[in-house]
């Protein structure tokens, strides 16, 4: 299989747990990071675009609007996806890329006023964020929840930072699709 | 105060025959490797998606990842033959929000897996051609390289329009297909 396949497969499951928490905390890091999340078109089709991202545990938070087509997609299909690509860290390997973490999950919209506003107070006690625009009431909030099933680390695993650490298991309960 | 009506409308695609105008320089940006890094999305067999980040050739609209059989990306474009590229620029650009953004280009689009040897060839002859770079593993006797190729079907950028107004391309925007 050669020696460039060997240089990128993944690392035994040992290792991957033991740089689990290097890896939450680099995606929790809203400031060093970007987020990306994946969802699905009508058509079945995968579309990405940039958002911002809030991590409670391994639970990924963004906040949407009724408005916007990625809360239809969310709404049909609950199956998403989030890359966080690091900014102006240490770049690695043969392609030369920044840190990424891809995480495929389940999502929930949280829709309920109450949830959305406790969900803001527990962003603002962690980063200072709470809502945006706290007095304006002409827009719905909702809360894209997204409960994590597979993650794929790259650039993480010391002096062969290509070989991709895989996490399949996490404390959240995935809900139900 | 910026209300939630005027986020969604900074945030609106641009019409398309502004997007157009864009077409040019966001083709450019994808097939320029030196400023952007680039990131392949592909289904597991339980049709859950999966992203990694990989080398990309880009020749016009086509997009080309050289894998092998043993890949899983392999076996994923085989059973289903759609994959989406998220490219994303590697220097930072201020907007008018406090974040730093980074140009970003999605691509979703049919993916052919060619595995025929003269193909191959024609393609490392080509990507030498125009980068400089052939086949970089002819050392490596176990290399068995393969294609996977994507004509795109729908492009979603970032930072080309003015602000956040994303541009949006469909089919019949990148031209005849070859």
């Amino acid at each position: 299989m050669g020696e460039t396949y060997e240089s990128e497969r993944e690392v035994p499951g040992a290792d991957a747990d033991a740089l689990r928490e290097e890896i939450r905390s680099f995606i929790a890091n809203w400031s060093q990071n970007r987020a990306f999340l994946m969802t699905r078109r009508r058509d079945g089709r995968e579309i990405m675009r940039p958002v911002g991202s809030f991590l409670e545990g391994w639970t990924a938070n963004t906040i949407t609007q009724d408005l916007h087509l990625k809360t239809g997609h969310v709404r049909r299909d609950p199956i998403v996806g989030y890359l966080w690509v690091e900014v102006d860290g240490e770049r690695y390997g043969r392609l030369q890329f920044p840190r990424n973490v891809w995480m495929q999950g389940v999502a929930e919209l949280v829709e309920d006023p109450d949830e959305v506003a406790a969900f803001f107070e527990r962003r603002s006690a962690a980063t200072g964020r709470g809502d945006a625009h706290p007095a304006d009431q002409s827009y719905r909030r909702i809360l894209i929840r997204t409960r994590p099933q597979y993650v794929r680390a790259e650039g993480f695993y010391p002096g062969e930072p290509m070989r991709a650490v895989i996490l399949r298991e996490f404390p959240e309960p995935v809900p139900s699709v | 105060m910026l209300r939630g009506a005027e986020v969604y409308e900074r945030e609106r695609e641009v019409p398309p025959e502004a997007a157009a105008e864009h077409a040019d320089a966001i083709q450019r940006f994808i097939a320029d490797a030196s400023a952007r890094c680039a990131y392949l999305v592909t289904l597991r067999r339980d049709g859950r998606p999966v992203s990694r980040p990989v080398a990309a050739f880009v020749d016009g609209w086509r997009i080309h990842t050289i894998t092998q059989a043993v890949h899983v990306k392999t076996g994923h474009v085989r059973r289903r033959p759609t994959a989406g590229y998220l490219f994303v620029g590697l220097e930072p650009y201020q907007t008018t929000s406090p974040a730093p953004h980074l140009r970003n280009v999605w691509v979703e689009g049919r993916a052919d897996l060619i595995e025929d040897r003269a193909a191959l060839d024609a393609f490392y002859e080509r990507r030498r051609q125009v980068t400089g770079r052939g086949d970089p593993h002819a050392d490596d006797e176990g290399w068995r390289p393969l294609l996977i190729s994507v004509t795109p079907r729908y492009l979603r950028a970032e930072g080309f329009a003015e602000g956040l107004h994303p541009v949006v391309l469909r089919e019949g925007a990148f031209g005849p297909e070859r």
